[in-house]
Order: C-alpha cells, then sequence, then structure tokens
C-alpha cells in the first residue's frame, strides 16, 4: 500500500503560492550537484528554496578512530584548536607572536615528560614550569584577538555555528544567510590553510573540564567509556571520543600540529551546502578559495583487527546512581550486507510503543522504564549492536537482562510478520523524507555519507537494501550474531561506600 | 563624448566585478557586505467557530504535514497535594486511548503509517503534536480530535505511566545536572513554590483516574487552544476540515487558578549539595523581569555581551578561554516565568570551584559599571539583526513562533518592530537594566560538589546552608 514511497521518489512541488502545484517526481540524485576540486576536495551542492538562508557542513574523515594511547581525544581536542585562529584571524601580529608560541612548547613538554612520572615526579620542578608556562601564555595572549572566527560569523547572522567529533568523522557547521558563501569560503578555507593552534594549553584546560563533564560525574558516560573498551580489545574504536585522562593532561602542541597534517588534507574531506545557493557561483567561490590547499596522499587506514571474541565478557561501574544495563554484540562492517538486517532488526525490536522491547519489557511485564538499540561506537569499521536498559525498581539487571534476550531470542522462533516488516520500511522512508525538511540535516547525512561511505548516494541505497530485506533474513542474522559468547555487558551497581558517606 | 564615458563606465563596471570575484580579501572584514534583506513569512490567523485560534502555512515542498496544538494549562495549576498531576495526564492523554479505540489500537495504527501523535503538559503549557504523511493527514488529524475531546485516561495505561514517572524519581539524583537545575529552581521560586515544585512518591501515590479525567475537562476546551499547521496542504480545506472534526466540541468557559505571586529575597543565600565527583556544578541567580517588559530589548542585548553570545561573551571569554576553568558557562535573564530569573551556571574542576564562582560574580556585578564598546555593541546588535532570519528558517519556525507570541500575550507589531528597537538600544541602556536587574546582594548560590576538595572552605562565601537529597534503596 505504500509502494510510492519505496521507489526511493522524493515527490517535489514548485512553491508557487496560490497556484494549483504541478505534481513531479524527482529523484533527490536529480538535485544534489557534485564539484571536485582538482586537490580531491568535494563538494555537493543543492539548492532548495524557501527562506534565504543555507547550511554548511564540512565533514573530515578523522574521529577517536585515529589515535593511539598517547594522544587519545586528540581528535577532538583538534576540533576545538579549529577555532583558535590563523595567520590572520584571531591575532593582532602573528610575526611577533610565533616566537612566544615557541617557548610555549619548549616548557611544555618537559612538563608533560615531568607530570608523566606520576608518583616519582618533582613536585617543585613541575610548579616551577606551570608558572613559566602561565607567564608566557600572559605574555602571547597580548597578541591574541579573542574567538574572532566566532565573532566574526556571529556578526554576519551564522546560527547553529559549531563542530563536533565522533570516532569517524570530525565536521564543522553553521548556517548563514545566503549573501554570505564567499564569507564562509574566506573563514573555512584560511583555517585549514593557515591554522595556529594558538592559547593551546588553556584550551587543553578546558577539554578536560568536558571530559569531567561527560564522563566523571555522569554514570551513564563513564559506563559507556568502560563498555566499550572492554566489548573491543585490540581497535582503536575502543577509546572514548573524550579520550583518557592522562593523556588530556599531556598532550602537546606538536602533537596536535602533527596529528592535523596527517589528517586534515583536501581529498579527506567532504563539504555540503545546501540552501537557498547560486549552484554555479558556489562552484566557482570553492575553486578559488579551496582550490589554494595543496592535494596530500590520504593516511593509511587502520590494519589492527579485533580477534574473534571467545565468550561473554563483563564490566561493572560501581556509583552513587541506579543501576542501568548495557548489552553489545560485535556485528560485521556497516558496508557488509547484514547492516540493511540489523536496521530491520532495529526497528523490530525497539522503535516505538508496538515494538517487542516496549510491548513485553515495559508495557506488559514492566521490569523496565525503557529498553532501546543502537549502533556505535564506529562505522567505519567492524561495530556492535547494542541494548541500554533502565531497569524499573524492584526488577533488577539481571532479571532485565534476561528478559532482553528472551525477546531477542523471539526474531528466530517468531520472526517478523509481513506487517512488522512494512511498519519498519514505512518509517524508515518517512524518516528520510523529515530530514529532508532541514537545510542542516541534510547537509550533514550528505557530507556524512560522502565521507564515511565514500558515496553520498549510500542514503538512498540503504533503503533499497532494506526494502529487500525478509523476515528470513531476520532470523538468520540473530541466529548468527546474538550468541552469549558474543556480547558483552555492563552495568551501573551501587556502590558500597556510597550507602554510608553523605557528607 | 557620451558614448565614451558610458564605456568608460561599463569598463570600470567589469574591472570591479573581476577584480572582486577573482580576488580573495585579505581580511574576511571586506567582505561584509550589506544585512540580507528579506521579507519575514506570515502565517495566516484564523479562528473556529468554537473560539480555537488556528495558524497556517503551506509549504508544498515535501509530502508531509505537521501541527503542534497549545492548551492553556499547566503544572502551575495542580492542587500542592498532587503534584505530578498534570504530566500524567499529559502522558495519559495520548496513551490512554479513547472512548473508541484502546491505546494500544492507537499506537499500531499511526505506527504503521510512520504517523506520530504525541501530548503533554509542561509548567505552563499543555501541547499536542502531529506529523504524518499527506495521504494519511485526514486519518491522523481525525484521531488526534478523538484524543483531545474524548480521552478514556485507560487504568492500565495510568499504572504504567505512574511507574515510570516514580522510577524517574527515584533516579532524579542520579546526574548532578538535574539536581542543580531542579534546587535552584526550588530556591528562585520559594515565595510561589507552583513555578519550582517537583513530584514525589507521596503526592504522585494520590493521583487517581478520576483526577485526570477532571484536570483535563477543566481545561481543555477549543477556546482555550493555539493550533499551527505547516506542510502540504490548502489551507482553504483545512479550515472546512477543522470546523468538521471539531465543529461539536462546544466551547466552554475555562477558569485558570490564580496563582500567588512572586516576592524579591532581600538577602544573599548559599546552599549546599554533596555529590561524590570530582567537579562542581554551580548556579546562581535570583528573580529576574516580567515577560513583555519594554527592557527586554535591553535585556537581549546586556545577555548578548555578558554570556549568552557564545563565545564571544565576557563569561566564556574569561572562564573559558583565558582561565581554562570550564567547558561550558554562561549567565542572563531569562523570561522563563512571569517574572523569570537572572542566572548564570558553569561547572569547573573541585579544586577551581571558589575562583570560577568569584570570578563570575565579580564580571555580572561588573556590567552596570564597567564601560561597554563600541565594538561589544556592534558584535551584539549585529548578531541579532543578521541572525534574524533564522527565526523563520523553516515553515514550522514561522508559525509556532507566532502561536507562542500570542499565547503569552505579546503586541501584534512585536517582529515587525524588533529589530528596530534592538538597533535603538545603548550603552547607557545596557547598563541601566544590569544595574536594575542583576542584584549582587540577593544572589542565592547553589554549589553541588564534593566541599572536601575545594580550594578554600565553602563557608568563605556566607552561611552554607546543607541540603540533604532523599535516598531511594
Amino acid at each position: 500500500m505504500r509502494r510510492q514511497f519505496l521507489g526511493l521518489l522524493v515527490v517535489v512541488w514548485a512553491a508557487t503560492g496560490g497556484l494549483a502545484p504541478s505534481e513531479e517526481s524527482i529523484r533527490l540524485e536529480d538535485r544534489v550537484v557534485e564539484y571536485a576540486l582538482p586537490n580531491g576536495m568535494n563538494f555537493l551542492l543543492m539548492r532548495r528554496t524557501g527562506a534565504p538562508v543555507f547550511s554548511a557542513n564540512i565533514t573530515f574523515r578523522v574521529g577517536g578512530v585515529d589515535e593511539q594511547p598517547g594522544i587519545t581525544g586528540l581528535a577532538h581536542f583538534y576540533e576545538h584548536m579549529a577555532f583558535k585562529g590563523t595567520h590572520t584571524m584571531g591575532v593582532t601580529d602573528y610575526r611577533k607572536e610565533k616566537p612566544l608560541l615557541d617557548a610555549i612548547d619548549k616548557v611544555a613538554l618537559p612538563l608533560s615528560d615531568e607530570i608523566a612520572k606520576g608518583d616519582l615526579a618533582d613536585k617543585t620542578k613541575i610548579a616551577e614550569l606551570r608558572k613559566k608556562l602561565k607567564d608566557l601564555e600572559e605574555r602571547a595572549r597580548r597578541f591574541v584577538v579573542k574567538d574572532e572566527l566566532w565573532d566574526m560569523y556571529l556578526r554576519n547572522g551564522a546560527s547553529g555555528l559549531n563542530a563536533s567529533t565522533g570516532k569517524d568523522v570530525t565536521n564543522y557547521y553553521l548556517s548563514l544567510p545566503a549573501n554570505r558563501v564567499e564569507l564562509w569560503a574566506w573563514l573555512e578555507s584560511d583555517r585549514l590553510l593557515n591554522p595556529v593552534l594558538r592559547e593551546f594549553y588553556s584550551e587543553r584546560d578546558v577539554v578536560c573540564e568536558e571530559h569531567r563533564l561527560g564522563i566523571e560525574t555522569q554514570p551513564m558516560g563513564r559506563l559507556y567509556q568502560d563498555f566499550i573498551a572492554t566489548a573491543l580489545l585490540a581497535h582503536p574504536s575502543r577509546y572514548s571520543v573524550l579520550g583518557w585522562m592522562s593523556d588530556l593532561q599531556t598532550v602537546t602542541r606538536p602533537q596536535a600540529d602533527a596529528f592535523r597534517r596527517s589528517h586534515y588534507m583536501p581529498a579527506n574531506a567532504a563539504v555540503a551546502l545546501v540552501g537557498d545557493l547560486d549552484v554555479e557561483q558556489c562552484k566557482k567561490v570553492a575553486a578559488r578559495y579551496f582550490g589554494r590547499l595543496p592535494a596530500q596522499p590520504l593516511p593509511s587506514p587502520i590494519r589492527t583487527q579485533e580477534p574473534d571474541q571467545r565468550g561473554e565478557r563483563r564490566v561493572v561501574v560501581e556509583w552513587d546512581a541506579q543501576p542501568q544495563l548495557l548489552i553489545a554484540f560485535h556485528k560485521a562492517s556497516p558496508t557488509h550486507a547484514d547492516e540493511a538486517v540489523f536496521d530491520v532488526i532495529d526497528g523490530v525490536l525497539s522503535r516505538g510503543r508496538t515494538s517487542r522491547f516496549f510491548k513485553t519489557i515495559v508495557r506488559d511485564r514492566k521490569l523496565a522504564t525503557s529498553v532501546d538499540t543502537f549502533t556505535g561506537p564506529s562505522e567505519r569499521y567492524p561495530n556492535l549492536f547494542c541494548v541500554s536498559a533502565t531497569p524499573l525498581y524492584p526488577h533488577t539487571t539481571r532479571e532485565v537482562e534476561q528478559a532482553i534476550y528472551e525477546v531477542m531470542g523471539t526474531l528466530i522462533s517468531d520472526p517478523p510478520s509481513v506487517e512488522e516488516l512494512q511498519k519498519v520500511r514505512n518509517n524508515l522512508h518517512a524518516d528520510f523524507l523529515r530530514q529532508l525538511q532541514s537545510n542542516r540535516g541534510l547537509a550533514r547525512s550528505l557530507a556524512y555519507y560522502q565521507t564515511v561511505y565514500g558515496d553520498w548516494r549510500e542514503i538512498q541505497r540503504h533503503l533499497d537494501k532494506i526494502d529487500r530485506v525478509t523476515a528470513q533474513d531476520a532470523r538468520r542474522v540473530a541466529e548468527k550474531y546474538f550468541l552469549p559468547a558474543n556480547r558483552t555487558v555492563g552495568e551501573i551497581v551501587r556502590s558500597a561506600t556510597s550507602k554510608e558517606k553523605g557528607k | 563624448m557620451r558614448t565614451n564615458a558610458r564605456s568608460l563606465l561599463a569598463w570600470a563596471t567589469i574591472a570591479l566585478l573581476v577584480c572582486s570575484c577573482s580576488t580573495i580579501p585579505r581580511h574576511p572584514r571586506l567582505l561584509r557586505g550589506e544585512p540580507l534583506k528579506f521579507e519575514r513569512p506570515r502565517p495566516t490567523r484564523a479562528v473556529l467557530r468554537n473560539g480555537m485560534v488556528v495558524y497556517m502555512m503551506e509549504n508544498h515542498e515535501l509530502p508531509l504535514v505537521s501541527a503542534h496544538f497549545t492548551i492553556r494549562t499547566g503544572s502551575l495549576y495542580e492542587p500542592e497535594d498532587k503534584i505530578g498531576l498534570a504530566g500524567l495526564t499529559g502522558t495519559v492523554l495520548r496513551s490512554g486511548g479513547t472512548t473508541t479505540r484502546t491505546g494500544d489500537e492507537i499506537d499500531q495504527r499511526l505506527e504503521f503509517l510512520a504517523a506520530s501523535i504525541e501530548t503533554g503538559i509542561s509548567t505552563q503549557e499543555g501541547a499536542a503534536s502531529l506529523s504524518c504523511l499527506r495521504k494519511d493527514f485526514d486519518e491522523t488529524l481525525g484521531l488526534l480530535a478523538e484524543i483531545l475531546q474524548h480521552p478514556r485516561f485507560a487504568d492500565d495505561k495510568l499504572d504504567l505511566a505512574r511507574k515510570r514517572l516514580l522510577e524517574s524519581i527515584r533516579r532524579q539524583n542520579d546526574n548532578p545536572n538535574g539536581i542543580v537545575s531542579r534546587e535552584f529552581r526550588k530556591l528562585v521560586y520559594a515565595s510561589s513554590p507552583a513555578w519550582g515544585r517537583t513530584p514525589t512518591p507521596e503526592t504522585v501515590g494520590r493521583i487517581t483516574r478520576e483526577d485526570l479525567a477532571a484536570f483535563h475537562k477543566a481545561y481543555f476546551h477549543p477556546n482555550n487552544i493555539l493550533a499551527g499547521f505547516t506542510g502540504d496542504f490548502d489551507s482553504a480545506a483545512l479550515l472546512k476540515k477543522l470546523e468538521t472534526v471539531f465543529g461539536e466540541w462546544p466551547r466552554t468557559e475555562v477558569n485558570l487558578p490564580a496563582i500567588p505571586s512572586l516576592a524579591d529575597r532581600n538577602q544573599p543565600l548559599v546552599d549546599y549539595i554533596y555529590k561524590d565527583m570530582p567537579q562542581t556544578y554551580f548556579q546562581f541567580g535570583h528573580l529576574g523581569l516580567r515577560r513583555n517588559s519594554p527592557d527586554w530589548y535591553a535585556v537581549t542585548v546586556m545577555n548578548y555581551i555578558l554570556g549568552r553570545g557564545g563565545f564571544t561573551s565576557r563569561l566564556m571569554a574569561e572562564i573559558r578561554s583565558n582561565r581554562g576553568l570550564a567547558y561550558s558557562v554562561g549567565a542572563g535573564l531569562t523570561e522563563d516565568t512571569d517574572r523569570g530569573t537572572f542566572s548564570g551556571s558553569c561547572q569547573t574542576k573541585s579544586e577551581s570551584t571558589h575562583e570560577a564562582i568569584s570570578v563570575m560574580l565579580d564580571i555580572c556585578r561588573r556590567m552596570a559599571t564597567d564601560p561597554i564598546s563600541d565594538d561589544e555593541m556592534d558584535k551584539a546588535r549585529s548578531a541579532i539583526r543578521d541572525g534574524f532570519v533564522f527565526r523563520f528558517e523553516t515553515p514550522r519556525q514561522a508559525v509556532e513562533e507566532q502561536v507562542q507570541l500570542e499565547y503569552y500575550g505579546y503586541p501584534e507589531d512585536y517582529l515587525d518592530t524588533y529589530i528596530q528597537k534592538v538597533m535603538a538600544v545603548t550603552k547607557d541602556d545596557v547598563r541601566r537594566v544590569a544595574g536594575q536587574y542583576i542584584h549582587s546582594d540577593q544572589m542565592i548560590i547553589l554549589v553541588v560538589g564534593d566541599k572536601a576538595r575545594f580550594e578554600k572552605p565553602l563557608d568563605e562565601l556566607g552561611k552554607v546552608t546543607e541540603i540533604t537529597l532523599p535516598k531511594y534503596e
């Protein structure tokens, strides 16, 4: 009954006020214009009518997965540094500032070395170096124009200006009035061409505060960190995007600059511009500004592979908090044919009030207030299918865990019905349509798929694959992956000490 | 001669174009240009025969329709011994089904259509939203109309909603974020607790199915509702449809219970809550100014300069950028109730708690006394003016903005005069409102963390009152 939406057709009407709209069906493929520069940088341009604004998203294929011990958290930290300016932005006189930045590095390196000695560290030496560092930073600050990039954007009406870093990608995004495309190109190409990592060590403290905020004061943040590091043993996707605290506290500016040089090359990025744009003019602006970036070979992919799992792993986090539960199963890489099956299973198990988890565990048995599923941590490498649950008192995590396995088992004993499959498809297709409503969301998806899958058309191909998933597929995948020996279980348990400690 | 001059001019123009197109200016300032000129989208307003106000804006780009209903009610109006009633009414209104269909039947149908209807009641608003494909609009709207007019409030769904609410109460102290915002509201609104109180197991235990039905009956009347529609429909046809599906719903007088007014505190207060963690979460502030006050334009500029302007605010520059004390920091006046609040908040490692609090308070205090630069004024006003278009980025935002403005009683020309009034704000205005609405001598400071790890004893801030949170098994 819903065939009209299954062909991946976006039905578009010309918005001609008052007149009867003339119906025309076109594919998203007809609306996205691709434009590649000789240096390998890819642009995806899409003109939409509507408000005179556009959204821009630059996504680099670099994230936490590209780190090793010693520099964990650096992909995210570098994203902060990308706002600190260039030879021109954020500074009154770069020539005078530069010698001070070099002098700062000369103090910061021995300081990091000393801190890394832990208990054996020379406390006086640390204090001396810290003071030296602070004095030099104070002197360098005299040349700083505070957050000038940010300021320039906001004065020009920017909305939703920010950046985010995950395990797979780092993206820089904002929306601007339609007449500010060239301003955007100026600022973005400048920060790729002439970045200066100024105010590095005070920003390092900021990133440490972000780590405390996201992990050290949040029971679920801490559990997720430990849980992923337990489920994955060898692959760098096991580290939290925020990194290990000891790495954050000792990482240096030269390390950050080296990280940038090995990942921030034009061919490692995709740029999406969506909105009220002149596509031909965008191409010219892109060539003029981003064409200045020199071509560079791409970093080599990570060769480490996870060893197969031989038996259940469990991890417990003690906290002054109510119990929580996480369960993960290894699955294949997202480019594997089973990925679409996992998406359907995800819908059948946890999407909405008619999902199997909700009906059985939340509504009927009232063991948990919610049971959800998600995929993580990395889409560039073999990934995990995860379940999270919040038990309902007085039921325990063990009871909820058992119930989750029982419901997952029904994928084999009672494979999804025709109606269940159709419901999941209908919802994934509607998600696709709804995502087209926002310039920002669309720009993000286009750049993300281009970067991670090498082709933005994968957005639509993936929907095609989902349409072909059968009940038998769901059963086969459940039998293959949802095995006790393939899972990791994490839980929050109330700590014994927190019960007495009250003051 | 004339021809010559003309061609000269033409060449000059072409040269200028070539120049501005092919070279890259030294500084982005040179690309500034004129502010964008745009026509603000104006949703159509209509009133149904039964008094329901409807805003509509067609958008035929995609075959989707969405709607948002705002109902004049809120947890402000629930009885003191049954706190949680409004929230439960909002939840079970949707989950509990209607007189002709069970909640499960509605779930089944909506989810198959990839449509959604959700309802809820917050402090001072009731809400019902709808989102569906165009082809399912009639059916989905019919369901929503039935839910709003004839809810069943089924016992089993009330039981489920109550259990989930009780569990969320048991968990409300697991994260420091929730503790700070909840307890700060209680402190700042102590003189009229309806604004800040939250459900407890006792109040939730007293709520019956009849209470839900009565709460619904008191406020859910068409003349007490503002609805906004956007998407792929024809406005004239929609109006007819609305007169049909809501035609039987009679206009009924609604009496909103009076809420005691809020009173200012005359002295400062320091409250402390123990939490075993390496970072301190704190919030400080006091009551603010009324919604709709003519001072809001100056306050908006002041907020921007002080602590709401992202990285360019005074607080961000000092607390985050210079001192590396926090990831997030901000302060300003908000209009979230009839008095609103002035408040600031931040999270910093335990060892820099006093430093962060004292630097923040000092920056707030100096807002009224230190000079404001031309650059700060330009930053704030340009950002507000040039970013104004984003309040109407999608038709849905344009409609919801209109609904909110009417719900909270803003004047009709509010949006038309907004930019002009912001641009007219002077440095003196900014300092005046800072002096008038930021009161260092009335600060309530709430600190959550482990004071044993602070760099100085907490009571250096003043006499400390410790709040003990209830413990749940």
